[in-house]
């Protein structure tokens, strides 16, 4: 589920006794996992609840717990054989990535095999969150991040929504959390670049599981050949997403959409940052990644080589490409 | 424990710290934390010590205490591993883990109390250090380690004016003491210039004594410094209470300290060794040093010294004190020093209690647990043992002995985790039966201290049914404290759990059938109805102190047993027809099974009047207690009637005569 701020206005209502109001999410976890606020001070929190047993492993691990600027990670005893986790919101200015930053810590927790792991991955998530935040902080994303994401909004708003219900596609835009192609369907997947080179000549993949079609049927990779300049006709990063959002009716879509946003390090505070450079489409160009595509998967590699990065030239790959509307079949065909 | 070498001990003390994490569903640092606790207290570096884990950015802590003279706020943080012996504790995280619990002070001391749910550990501890920063003189920061430190000293600093110091107990120091036997490093003092002295031509080989004036601030130093540790060998020690200063001492130092060597009677101290200066015909002349000083009587001269210098601001340049010091050898220490601090103990009398494991007790109630199998109950048809821990990693050591996987399952199997329990649990489980929360509250080592006090003077006669007996209030104890967190007892569990064991034990008068929980292995659901009833009741009136407002120490009072006591409440009609028609008290559990053979026999052979000349005697000497000397009236009575006297009462009259005799009755006169 998506923690938005009707869950919290619900806990917040005013309370006589100072304690707190709680909302149990994924009562199916295998630890206890609730949106919390505390009274008098009013203050939110992700709470995961566990036995000492399970909270072992992170209380042994050394080291700090994390902490983003307005957002604190706690680990404390109830008592000696129950222990909690504390994902804290103190600064208000922060709301705003709050929401979406505990909903993808408490998704992480809930789908783990066991108390112990849940807590363990918890503290995994956060501390991807911190370091996003930490990275956007001041001049918020790189040149690098803001053409890829405008690659991936370029797909997701031309190729995806045309050929999916909303939902559908804000929920097939996986990359913002973490996986290893950028769109994921039960029948495809997209790996999406951006390029600005004139004529680009090869692609950069960044490791040998981007373009491993393992447990997907088909496997798709996109390349957004685009012009980049300050100033011009061209359509700003803000442009693409308001135009996204237009386009998204539903507020669950919307709201998930937002928090995916966020998850990327397109920060709510932040929009005037992208209001330069300025993109134009040259060319969309899509392959199928498949037998015989040149391409490095991890069951290639040698044991004890991992984490590749290489380059793909495109000069052989036209026996592989795919049209739009091949791949929008492709999609469409998949309802997941 | 035997010599081990480090790796051996760190491999014995990481399996055992995961056992008892097991069996009592805590987390390995906690477990560990725990069991450095208790050789501290053991050893009078610590005392009052909880233990609460939080952790945030910036700031990591374990556990806290006050200490015994509520002078210095202590404070713990905790370095676990696994795989101990892989890495080493740098100089660095050192120095983190220290600013990292500074931290922790600066924080409570600013409020941080306010931001922690009032139902958790923490909470309690954040409100305790808040409140102790405004009491205490000074702050020790511990840092516990089962890995090798690389840099143990840490220089003094200071927090809002005052002192902190930081002690690390590392691997090795840890393991330096499992294998010396005592816990403190001893104690080494050097006397510069050397102190002038009288020694005495000894005619014995094992002891030499000398006479010396020590100046009153050396020794209110030492006290500064060591603390309790001085007083380890001290019998009286233990019964001392917090921060006791004797009026007439204390008045003498402020008013007229330089009559001081005239009125006080001193103090005795013992020495594994004393540096010499000899004069030209070879005799001791001087003292300039000495190694392992213990002393053994004089010990509340000592902390009002040093109470009058911290708290009084006394000026003790004046103060002279006598000290009679006894160089004993040390192998020899054990045996002399009892007799020195009881013989020099005349105002009134301490009794001699052995402390340790090996007492007969513990002994024969390691026996007979070993062989005495629990019934099956769970329909496995797999009968197991209750491991009594009579000395610490007797449980890992047995387990290391199964060398094989498979036989280390079969003795997991045999032998649960959960089964295991240790003498200070013990001591917990039948002072909550015989309606002594409030020694429970008081900590593991106080109450087993009492414990040992309780044993000493009606020894129980430990057979099969005893133990199972005893292992039945560990099952009602712990089926209490299962419900005692159902009702949200939170971190004052501890406390609730041994209050209602004893109001439960207080309401049926102890005639809870405890050989059908043996018989059971739990509680009978009647039972545990009534549990459920009474727990919240109870709650309330420990969690809200009539005195005070911290819970851990309200709960220590006796004026708490009395307010748990008024607890409206009335054993259910249901349990009533459960309950025994005789009381389990002291005297029928310690009388065994009945089947003692000869002590109603023996008694008989004692004239009748020696019993009367017993009861009269400790009338006018104040000796014994009241029940004992009841008892002896009672089996001369029953003597002079020609009855027989039965067993229980026997043991207990036997035992009562064999003290008289200890503490000077003498039946010719």
């Amino acid at each position: 589920m998506t923690v938005t701020e009707d869950e919290w206005r619900e806990l917040e209502s005013p309370q006589d006794a100072p304690g707190r109001s709680n909302l149990r999410l994924y009562p199916e976890s295998p630890l206890d996992i609730f949106l919390s606020v505390s009274h008098p001070g009013g203050q939110r929190m992700l709470v995961f609840r566990a036995d000492a047993r399970s909270a072992d492993p992170i209380v042994r691990s050394v080291g700090r717990l994390p902490k983003a600027a307005g957002i604190e990670m706690n680990l404390s005893a109830v008592s000696r054989v129950e222990y909690e986790l504390q994902v804290i919101l103190t600064a208000d200015g922060l709301r705003e990535v709050f929401n979406p930053l505990v909903t993808d810590v408490a998704e992480t927790a809930k789908t783990a095999p066991a108390a112990a792991e849940a807590l363990a991955a918890a503290v995994d998530r956060f501390e991807r969150w911190q370091d996003l935040l930490r990275a956007v902080s001041r001049d918020g994303l790189s040149a690098e991040a803001r053409r890829g994401l405008y690659g991936e909004l370029l797909v997701l708003g031309d190729v995806l929504l045309a050929s999916l219900g909303q939902s559908e596609a804000v929920e097939a835009w996986t990359g913002p959390t973490g996986t290893n192609q950028d769109f994921q369907l039960s029948g495809v997947a997209v790996e999406t670049k951006a390029s600005v080179a004139k004529r680009p000549r090869s692609i950069r993949i960044a490791s040998e599981r981007q373009l491993d079609g393992t447990g997907t049927p088909a496997l798709v990779l996109a390349l957004a050949n685009l012009d980049e300049r300050r100033g011009g006709s061209g359509e700003s990063l803000n442009r693409r997403v308001e135009g996204i959002r237009q386009q998204l009716t539903s507020p669950a879509a919307r709201a998930r959409f937002d928090g995916l946003l966020i998850q990327v390090g397109y920060l709510p505070g932040q929009h005037d940052l992208y209001e330069e450079p300025r993109y134009t489409l040259r060319e969309l160009r899509f392959w199928h990644v498949r037998e015989g595509f040149p391409r490095l998967v991890e069951s290639d590699l040698p044991d004890g080589v991992g984490d590749c990065t290489y380059h793909v030239s495109t000069s052989g790959l036209d026996a592989y490409r795919a049209t739009v509307d091949e791949v929008k079949e492709l999609i469409g065909g998949s309802h997941g | 424990m035997a010599e081990l070498d480090l790796a051996e001990f760190s491999r014995s003390l990481v399996a055992d710290v995961q056992a008892t994490a097991d069996a009592e569903g805590t987390t390995t640092p906690e477990a560990f934390t725990r069991r450095v606790f208790e050789d501290l207290e053991q050893a009078g570096v610590v005392s009052n010590t909880f233990t609460a884990y939080h952790k945030m950015h910036g700031h990591e802590v374990h556990g806290y205490g006050i200490g015994e003279s509520g002078e210095s706020l202590d404070l713990f943080v905790t370095d676990f591993q696994l795989a101990p012996l892989e890495t080493k504790l740098t100089k660095a995280q050192t120095e983190t883990s220290f600013r990292r619990l500074l931290a922790f002070v600066q924080r409570c001391r600013d409020g941080l109390q306010q931001h922690i749910d009032e139902s958790f550990d923490v909470y309690d501890m954040c409100a305790a250090v808040e409140k102790a920063l405004t009491e205490v003189q000074r702050i020790r920061l511990f840092l516990l380690s089962n890995r090798v430190c690389t840099a143990t000293e840490v220089p003094t600093s200071d927090f809002d004016g005052l002192q902190v110091t930081h002690e690390v107990w590392d691997l090795a120091r840890l393991h330096r003491h499992a294998t010396s036997g005592a816990l403190g490093e001893p104690i080494m003092v050097p006397f510069a210039p050397p102190l002038p002295c009288v020694s005495a031509p000894s005619s014995e080989e094992d002891h030499s004594v000398v006479l010396a004036v020590i100046p009153g601030e050396m020794l209110a130093e030492l006290y500064a410094e060591y603390g309790t540790r001085l007083l380890e060998l001290n019998v009286r020690s233990f019964l001392q209470t917090r921060g006791a200063v004797n009026r007439g001492i204390r008045e003498t130092l402020l008013n007229a300290p330089g009559r001081f060597l005239a009125y006080n009677n001193g103090i005795t101290a013992t020495a594994s060794e004393v540096d010499f200066v000899r004069g030209p015909d070879g005799e001791p002349s001087h003292i300039s040093g000495v190694h392992g000083l213990q002393i053994v009587n004089g010990g509340q001269t000592t902390a009002s010294l040093h109470y009058a210098l911290s708290r009084d601001k006394a000026d003790l340049s004046h103060v002279r004190v006598q000290m009679k010091l006894t160089e004993v050898a040390p192998e020899r220490l054990a045996e002399i020093v009892p007799k020195i601090s009881e013989y020099s103990n005349t105002q009134n009398r301490v009794t001699q209690v052995d402390f340790s494991s090996n007492h007969d007790y513990h002994v024969d109630m390691q026996r007979i647990t070993r062989s005495l199998w629990a019934p099956a109950t769970d329909g496995s048809g797999q009968e197991t043992h209750w491991f009594y821990e009579r000395a610490r990693g007797q449980y890992t050591d047995e387990l290391a002995k199964a060398r094989t996987p498979a036989r280390q399952r079969q003795f997991k199997k045999l032998n649960p985790t959960k089964q295991k329990f240790t003498k200070a649990d013990l001591a917990k489980f039948v002072h909550s039966w015989n309606q002594l929360p409030y020694h429970v509250s008081r900590g593991a080592q106080k109450n087993f201290v009492e414990f040992m006090f309780n044993v000493e003077k009606a020894p129980p006669r430990v057979d099969v049914q005893y133990c199972q007996r005893v292992i039945a209030m560990a099952i009602l104890f712990k089926a209490v404290d299962r419900v005692a967190g159902i009702h949200g007892a939170g971190s004052h569990k501890s406390m609730i759990t041994t209050y209602t064991v004893a109001r439960l034990a207080l309401a049926t008068d102890r005639r809870i059938d405890l050989d059908r929980i043996w018989r059971e292995q739990g509680v009978s659901p009647v039972l545990e109805a009534a549990i459920h009833d009474l727990c919240p009741r109870v709650m309330r009136a420990v969690t809200a102190p009539l005195e005070g407002n911290h819970v851990g120490e309200w709960a220590k009072k006796a004026a708490c047993w009395d307010a748990v006591s008024r607890v409206p409440w009335q054993t259910p009609r249901a349990l009533t027809a459960e309950l025994l028609d005789h009381s389990l008290d002291e005297a029928t559990l310690a009388g065994g099974t009945g089947a003692e053979e000869g002590a109603g026999e023996e008694a008989a052979l004692i004239p009748a009047d020696e019993w009367y000349a017993i009861e009269r005697w400790a009338k006018e000497t104040r000796n014994l207690e009241p029940w004992q000397r009841q008892l002896a009236q009672f089996v001369g009575r029953r003597l002079e009637l020609e009855q027989e006297v039965p067993e229980t009462q026997a043991v207990q009259a036997l035992h009562a005569r064999s003290e008289a005799l200890r503490l000077g009755f003498n039946p010719g006169s």
